[in-house]
């Protein structure tokens, strides 16, 4: 009786299907770990309805690190940074200050939904202005948005479902009535 | 020939146990939340949780001494003081567990977070719904030094 184990031809199929295995993992935990990056969050264009003359400081909160092997998370950073670079595109405000200004921008990250097997992330916003010479809050609201990618490919989805929820979130400030 | 392939799969096997063996428990507070204002809740039911965690998480508030009631988004009440949303994830390993529970605390005008809390469990750590309901909402009232 011939042993089909040792035959070349299923040794070839037993060291593609590995090969291909080991390829599959090392691609979904690098798609898995690759966090959202500010540059791709950054919004260039947005309907812009009024530009204010004035400065706002940021706050952002609810970001973090994304893990080894854990879904693509964002940082409070890359997430600072994309707000800093979007506003300054769009012009909403008129200066981002580290220290004491008009206004101040709360934009809080409440909840990234995803998950392995589908391609769409589901991002929530909270974002909240407050005057600050009267320390009156004049705008709040949370904004959801999603991202959908290639699969597998969650840092795309991510980074759309931010910059979406970044753009949102400025042309509604710029509706306001400072 | 055989033994040898074996020991390939079990290492593709154990990449995702071992990039997944996380546990994690945080709660943030929004500045200038004061969580001890907060006496009245309203737990909005997941739509797509069929479990009833919503009922966990509005017997959990009870026990620790809140006003809780819960419900659909379509019937929230006036005089609460937050509304409480999450999302719950489950996993399957030999039998269904819950691999995250995500619970934010809410404004009930602007929808606005006061205060979100996070419990991640894998496999070996798992929790009962029960246990990871009451881990998040002890995380999130110690931000405030509630409980």
């Amino acid at each position: 009786m011939v042993d089909l184990r040792q035959t070349g031809a299923i040794k070839g199929i037993y060291s593609l299907i590995v090969i291909s295995s080991l390829v599959f993992c090392v691609l979904l935990n690098a798609g898995c770990t690759t966090p959202a990056l500010s540059r791709d969050m950054t919004v260039n264009n947005a309907v812009i309805k009024k530009k204010f003359p004035y400065s706002v400081s940021l706050y952002v909160q609810g970001g973090r690190q994304s893990e080894v092997g854990e879904l693509p998370q964002i940082s409070d950073e890359e997430f600072k940074k994309a707000l800093v670079s979007s506003i300054t595109n769009t012009k909403v405000f008129a200066r981002i200050s580290e220290g004491p200004s008009d206004y101040y921008l709360e934009v809080i990250i409440i909840n990234i939904s995803q998950w392995l097997y589908q391609s769409g992330v589901h991002v929530e916003i909270g974002w909240r202005l407050t005057n600050k010479m009267s320390d009156e809050i004049v705008w709040q609201k949370s904004i959801k948005t999603s991202g959908e990618a290639a699969a597998l490919n969650k840092g795309d989805a991510l980074e759309a479902a931010i910059k979406e929820n970044i753009q949102r979130g400025l042309e509604q400030i710029s509706t306001l009535e400072l | 020939m055989l033994k040898k392939y074996l020991y390939y799969w079990l290492f593709i096997l154990i990449i995702p146990f071992i990039s997944g063996c996380a546990n994690r428990a945080v709660a943030e507070l929004t500045p200038g939340t004061d969580l001890t204002k907060l006496q009245s809740f309203y737990v909005v039911k997941f739509a797509p949780d069929g479990r009833g965690v919503n009922v966990l998480i509005r017997d959990r508030l009870t026990e620790m001494g809140y006003s809780a009631n819960t419900g659909l988004d379509t019937n929230i009440p006036d005089d609460v003081d937050a509304v409480v949303t999450y999302e719950d994830k489950w996993m399957w390993d030999i039998t269904m567990y819950m691999i995250e529970l995500t619970i934010t605390m809410r404004d009930p005008k602007s929808s606005f977070p006061l205060a979100t809390g996070n419990s991640y469990h894998t496999s070996l750590t798992r929790l009962s719904p029960e246990e990871m309901v009451a881990e998040v909402l002890t995380s999130i009232f110690s931000q405030s030094g509630g409980e």
